[in-house]
């Protein structure tokens, strides 16, 4: 063991550590620095935490800076000699010389790192005469969230580093030499106009005020902090969000959170103004006349409750349906769940996870047993190859997408597979941008050219795998020619990809939406989930394959029992056994044996008149569910609407009773992010007068309908879910903590990082290879021909899924519109500019949208998104789904285009 | 130099580069200039040689942005010694892959500073590096890298034709072989020559350079970050790195400058803190601010009625030669505490 001393007593050494870090690891104290920071490599610029090193005891000292200077065997550290005292007080001078002295008018006045550092080494006066200096800097207030003060600027490189380590963009640079080098935002002094994504670590980094927030979320005036969970992707930030007088006043991210790591986005960091906007609903309202009238809840619940009796008692419990939200916690979800299956008797309960990753789960069950990401984020600093499948992290998971980024910019062997050059194509080894639809052909290619070059673990296939035979059969029966084609990606290579991932130590598999809202979207799964069988990329440390969950909770919600096939826990719902566990547990007698309605069902079901009521909890389906018409006429066909949201969204106005209900920040509970990390959520602010939480709203109703359900709280609930979901066992309210736990979560508390460590978890214990042949999508095959385009949907980093909350917030000024990404051919071909409107039509119906002329794109290939009501984009999607899952098909639209003059739209509100 | 070959030779990688810092910036320093111009075989033998010596594929010799000549000259050698195929891709039927360049260096003189050339060489704002790792672990472009002086290189041909024991057969017992010294036009006989290490001052000072042309109270040798070696001193001195590091000095690239008899001191020392100013790359503190400061103080002390704390002006260079991160703001204090310490009577005067 090594040894070094401090103030000649001797500690071990940890390998790799700094002075600075072996000293605040062993004496709790670190010196005092202006430069250094937790969540930055260490810099060295600002030279006050100096301390004296000595080779022998007593010995002649060496001034260094600690944060940089490796601790080596027989160190002698000496970290407050005098001369060291001496040398931090007159640094700290000379920083004073140019800095200004307005402390007391300050925002981080009390929470500055220069005043605390300069009281720490004892200045009292600045010796130096008044001479040049930098204090006339101006203000840059152009942006709708970032602030700079550059007066106050201290050089310490913080945020330079932030932006270049943490998010990995490279808009702050140092510019200029010597007393007058200063930050600059891309070419510029001016945030709005720089390439700047409002992620605020440099901010956040900033010891002064320098770089802040129109927050001023370093300021002290508010004291009060509470921690919770982002409600805003599947990442799960850790929030610490500050509060003065009962009002959210800013958010920062903690440091020392394991799912973001002192980093968030601007959704997760800025985009909270919602939550008090003025449009906010805060009365139950009930529709008479075609008009909706405030109503007390209690007449609402009278309203609701009288008709889904009737429903109940005239059409039987089948003819009502819920739509869970994956935006709530779990113990909302696990009750509505109950909600729907307990007390009204029905199995028709299904969430936004069918829209998005049910192909996931399904496809994952299917080859795993497990339907959910076999390792953890953490596992990027042990992978040495990535492939990144039909998601674009940066922009739809940020914290994720940066992670991702930074490990591609390090030169990790990456692979994106997606028809647009996203960002991290960019900096990715391997591009494969295949045609939308082809998903299962590349995978095919892959794993073709993986066992045709025998570099497949074949150890790992016998020991832990079964039907590899057949499999291997099948996919090397494949005409590789013939799949180039099909794909359009050259046939050499998907060789060299599949060949460095299949050689990589351990290889990490990424995927998004992009694999699911196709027509083949579980198949493709399945075949990802192939591709790590076959190459021992499961059960061990940087590997595995890991959805990137959407919805902040689809996880959970899923875990919870929202979907009609398996109850709580996953248990199927047919099961005779499983089915008595469920009325016991649930002092029931009317949960049904027979699976319910999933989400397009219940459209169907609507329109065909055999579902009478539909109550949906934080989904906009018109806005954001395919082939809007179809929708609108499945919510009008319905009986009863009950919508319990936020806003009046599109799908509220549809509603017959519409139930305000309270945003993440009002309430308790828990989300359990894409790594299976559940994590405590904490009411930072009572619900707006007039809302309720969700679960009360929930609990309110079961009681009206005659069950007895205790008042809903967070830790109350979650008591309940432990014992009924096998995987939440030992995931009480207080073993959460800070940090959470990911499932499964044995009864001692015991969590999960990694699964199918030494087993898979279907029955039996091995993993199954499946073979699927390419299918062309339904889509392309009937319109093809006559709308030779197809357009794949996509998301903005500024906006969250229909922008309820998003467009209510300041990030709608920095992204105020859905657009056509259009590859600089077509638009020729069309006489399209930059900025000119386009008329998309397919054959559900026709929008108009502003074209944004893109190098992403390939010819014959458009992209747009649908955050805007405005546009409506899912007025085209189709409602084409996969065929396991049914998970709508949005990334295969079959549509035509032309320069369109004015603004067509084609809403029948 | 063999210390540095010896360590990148030990690290694995797929790549790694020889890079020759001829950016010489140091004001009175031509010896680069000379062998690149006269000797240019010298140089870019030394570069293949130590590039084959640990195995890097790519030397690149960064030379002055105001030495055109220079670059020119070993422009066209370098053409010619590809066409000869001694470099290239088999260097004189070895098998050794060895390409060589010239980058044109834009100004900074802070660019001698090998971390600091290196980043220049990527592209990058020239900021000094923190060491660990060190260019022969992680260099250009994070691969192992070594950076050698000119004059370095230059020495290496007679090393290896004669061997080390005849190298080190010249100079001294710690200062080995020669030594290039430039001298400035306030000698006689102006010029560069090249001495055996250990060669007395006097000697170079009165047969070489045939005396002073005028009265000469110092001389600045070394660059300046060097010392400030009153002539009182020139007997005390040999040429070498020993000697001048006992007396308090410093031998550097050993170009010499005089400071005529009637030219102020405090306005050399204004000079020196504004050349440092100029010349920082701006990201370690004391060097940023401490520079300017000290250039503000000792202008405004001639200029007005204002005096130097002696007191804050020890704890200015105490703070620069502790605190700085390299060698700019940490040689600075050098000169001018020379210049207390011989010219005090000079200088008191200015200060309290």
């Amino acid at each position: 063991m090594k040894t070094a001393y401090i103030n000649n007593v001797a500690y071990n050494i940890e390998e790799g550590e700094s002075i600075l870090q072996f000293l605040e690891r062993n004496t709790g104290n670190r010196p005092p620095t202006l430069c250094d920071a937790p969540n930055l490599e260490a810099f060295g610029s600002c030279r006050v935490c100096s301390v004296d090193v000595a080779l022998a005891k007593d010995g002649k000292a060496k001034t260094m800076a600690s944060c940089h200077t490796p601790i080596q065997d027989g160190h002698y550290i000496y970290p407050n000699t005098e001369s060291v005292q001496k040398l931090r007080k007159n640094i700290v001078e000379l920083v004073l010389t140019d800095h200004p002295l307005d402390c007391l008018t300050c925002e981080v006045n009390g929470n500055c790192e220069l005043q605390d550092v300069a009281a720490e080494v004892g200045i009292r006066n600045v010796r130096y005469p008044e001479g040049a200096n930098h204090l006339d800097r101006k203000k840059d207030l152009s942006h709708p969230y970032m602030t700079s003060d550059m007066s106050k600027c201290i050089n310490c490189y913080r945020c330079v580093r932030a932006c270049d380590e943490v998010q990995g963009e490279f808009v702050l640079s140092m510019s200029g030499r010597g007393f007058d080098s200063k930050i600059i935002k891309s070419d510029n002094d001016n945030f709005f106009d720089s390439d700047c994504v409002s992620c605020g670590a440099c901010a956040q980094a900033c010891p002064t005020s320098a770089i802040s927030d129109v927050f001023e979320s370093k300021s002290r005036e508010s004291e009060e902090k509470t921690r919770t969970v982002c409600t805003y992707c599947g990442v799960g930030c850790n929030l610490e969000v500050s509060t003065k007088n009962g009002q959210i006043t800013s958010i920062q991210a903690p440091y020392e959170a394991e799912a973001n790591g002192g980093h968030t986005c601007l959704k997760g960091r800025f985009a909270f103004k919602f939550y008090n906007h003025k449009d906010r609903l805060t009365s139950p309202l009930i529709k008479r006349n075609g008009e909706f009238e405030e109503a007390t809840w209690d007449e609402a619940y009278d309203f609701i409750a009288e008709r889904l009796n009737n429903y109940i008692k005239e059409d039987g419990p089948d003819s009502i349906a819920g739509i869970s939200s994956a935006r709530t916690p779990n113990e909302e979800n696990y009750l509505m769940q109950k909600f729907i299956r307990a007390v009204v008797g029905t199995n028709n309960i299904d969430c936004c996870a069918r829209v998005c990753h049910s192909p996931t789960a399904l496809g994952m069950q299917r080859a795993f047993g497990t339907g959910a990401a076999t390792n953890s984020i953490q596992d990027l600093d042990h992978t040495d190859c990535i492939i990144v499948i039909g998601a674009n992290p940066t922009d739809a998971h940020p914290v994720t997408g940066a992670k991702i980024k930074q490990k591609f910019m390090q030169g990790v062997t990456s692979i994106v597979v997606d028809p647009r050059k996203i960002e991290l194509a960019k900096y990715a080894t391997y591009h494969l941008q295949l045609r939308p639809g082809t998903n299962v052909a590349l995978l095919n290619m892959i794993l073709y050219y993986i066992i045709a070059e025998n570099v497949q673990d074949q150890e790992f296939i016998d020991q832990r795998c079964e039907d590899y035979e057949g499999f291997k059969a099948e996919i090397l029966n494949l005409d590789m020619d013939e799949h180039e084609r099909i794909t359009g990606v050259d046939k050499n290579l998907v060789r060299e990809a599949a060949l460095a991932y299949a050689k990589a130590n351990a290889a990490m598999e990424f995927h998004g939406l992009g694999v699911t809202e196709h027509y083949q979207g579980t198949f493709t799964v399945q075949l990802i989930s192939d591709l790590a069988m076959i190459t021992g990329n499961i059960g061990r440390p940087g590997c595995g394959v890991n959805p990137l969950r959407g919805q902040n909770n689809v996880q959970g919600a899923a875990d919870m029992g929202a979907q009609p096939h398996q109850g709580a826990g996953y248990l199927d719902v047919t099961d005779p056994d499983v089915n008595h566990q469920y009325n016991t547990f649930y002092k029931s007698e009317k949960v049904p044996m027979h699976v319910g309605f999933k989400i397009p069902e219940m459209f169907n079901a609507a329109i065909e008149g055999k579902l009478k009521a539909l109550w949906i909890i934080g989904e906009d389906v018109v806005q954001t569910d395919p082939n809007t018409n179809k929708v609108m006429k499945a919510m009008d066909s319905l009986d009863l609407l009950v919508v319990q949201e936020l806003f009046m969204t599109e799908t509220a106005k549809h509603a017959t009773v519409v139930l305000p209900g309270a945003s993440f920040l009002e309430k308790d509970g828990t989300f359990t992010n894409g790594e299976r990390r559940i994590q405590r959520v904490q009411k930072v602010v009572e619900p707006l007068p007039g809302t309720k939480a969700d679960g009360q709203i929930i609990v309110e109703m079961m009681r009206k309908m005659g069950y007895d359900q205790p008042d809903y709280s967070g830790a109350g609930v979650l008591e309940e879910v432990s014992q009924i979901v096998p995987f939440f066992a030992g995931a009480t309210w207080e073993r959460l903590g800070d940090n959470g736990l990911q499932w499964p979560v044995a009864a001692d508390g015991t969590d999960s990082q990694i699964l199918h460590g030494e087993q898979f978890k279907r029955a039996g214990g091995k993993g199954k290879f499946t073979f699927v042949n390419w299918e062309e999508s339904r889509e392309v095959k009937k319109h093809g021909e006559d709308y030779p385009y197809i357009i794949t949907t996509n998301r903005e980093l500024e906006h969250y899924n229909c922008g309820a909350m998003t467009r209510r917030t300041g990030n709608l000024d920095i992204l105020t519109e859905d657009v056509l990404l259009i590859c600089p051919d077509d638009a020729q071909k069309h006489f399209i500019e930059d900025g000119d409107m386009v008329c998309v039509e397919s054959p559900r119906g026709k929008v108009d949208i502003k074209a944004k002329i893109t190098d992403e794109m390939k010819p014959g290939i458009l992209s747009s998104t649908f955050h805007f009501p405005e546009i409506m984009l899912n007025i085209i999607t189709s409602d084409e789904h996969d065929t396991e899952a049914m998970c709508p098909e949005y990334k295969v639209v079959s549509c035509r285009i032309r320069k369109s003059k004015g603004k067509f739209k084609n809403i029948e509100a | 130099m063999g210390f540095k070959l010896e360590a990148c030779k030990n690290e694995e990688a797929d790549q790694k580069f020889i890079v020759c810092n001829a950016d010489e910036g140091d004001p009175g320093a031509y010896s680069d200039r000379y062998l690149m111009e006269q000797q240019p075989h010298a140089v870019i033998f030394g570069m293949i040689a130590a590039g084959f010596t640990i195995g890097a594929n790519w030397g690149i010799i960064y030379a002055r942005g105001e030495y055109p000549e220079s670059i020119d000259i070993l422009n066209q050698e370098i053409e010619k010694l590809y066409d000869l195929k001694i470099l290239g891709e088999d260097v004189m039927g070895s098998g050794f892959h060895f390409d060589l360049k010239v980058v044109k260096g834009l100004g900074a003189y802070i660019c001698g500073e090998e971390t600091a050339l290196l980043n220049s060489l990527e592209g990058q704002r020239p900021e000094v590096r923190t060491r660990p790792p060190y260019p022969t672990q992680q260099g250009l472009f994070n691969k192992p890298t070594v950076v050698n002086n000119v004059e370095t290189l230059a020495a290496l041909h007679y090393i290896l034709s004669e061997s080390g024991k005849a190298y080190a057969g010249h100079g001294t017992e710690k200062s080995t072989g020669t030594k290039l010294v430039c001298l400035d036009s306030f000698f006689n006989r102006p010029g560069l020559y090249e001495v055996e290490m250990g060669t007395p001052l006097r000697t170079v000072i009165d047969e070489l350079g045939q005396g002073f042309k005028q009265p000469i109270k110092a001389m600045h040798i070394g660059g300046p970050l060097g010392g400030l070696v009153p002539v009182s001193k020139i007997d005390d001195l040999t040429v070498d790195f020993e000697s001048f590091s006992q007396n308090g000095f410093l031998l550097g690239h050993a170009s010499v400058i005089c400071i005529p008899e009637e030219y102020p001191l405090v306005k050399y020392i204004e000079h020196l803190f504004a050349f440092t100013a100029h010349e920082s790359c701006g990201k370690c503190f004391p060097c940023r601010l401490g520079s300017t400061r000290g250039k503000e103080m000792f202008k405004k002390a001639q200029d007005e009625d204002f005096k130097i704390d002696r007191t804050l002006l020890d704890d200015l260079i105490d703070t620069l030669e502790r605190g700085s991160l390299c060698a700019l703001g940490g040689g600075l204090p050098l000169p001018i505490k020379n210049a207390l310490q011989y010219f005090n009577d000079e200088l008191k005067t200015y200060l309290n």
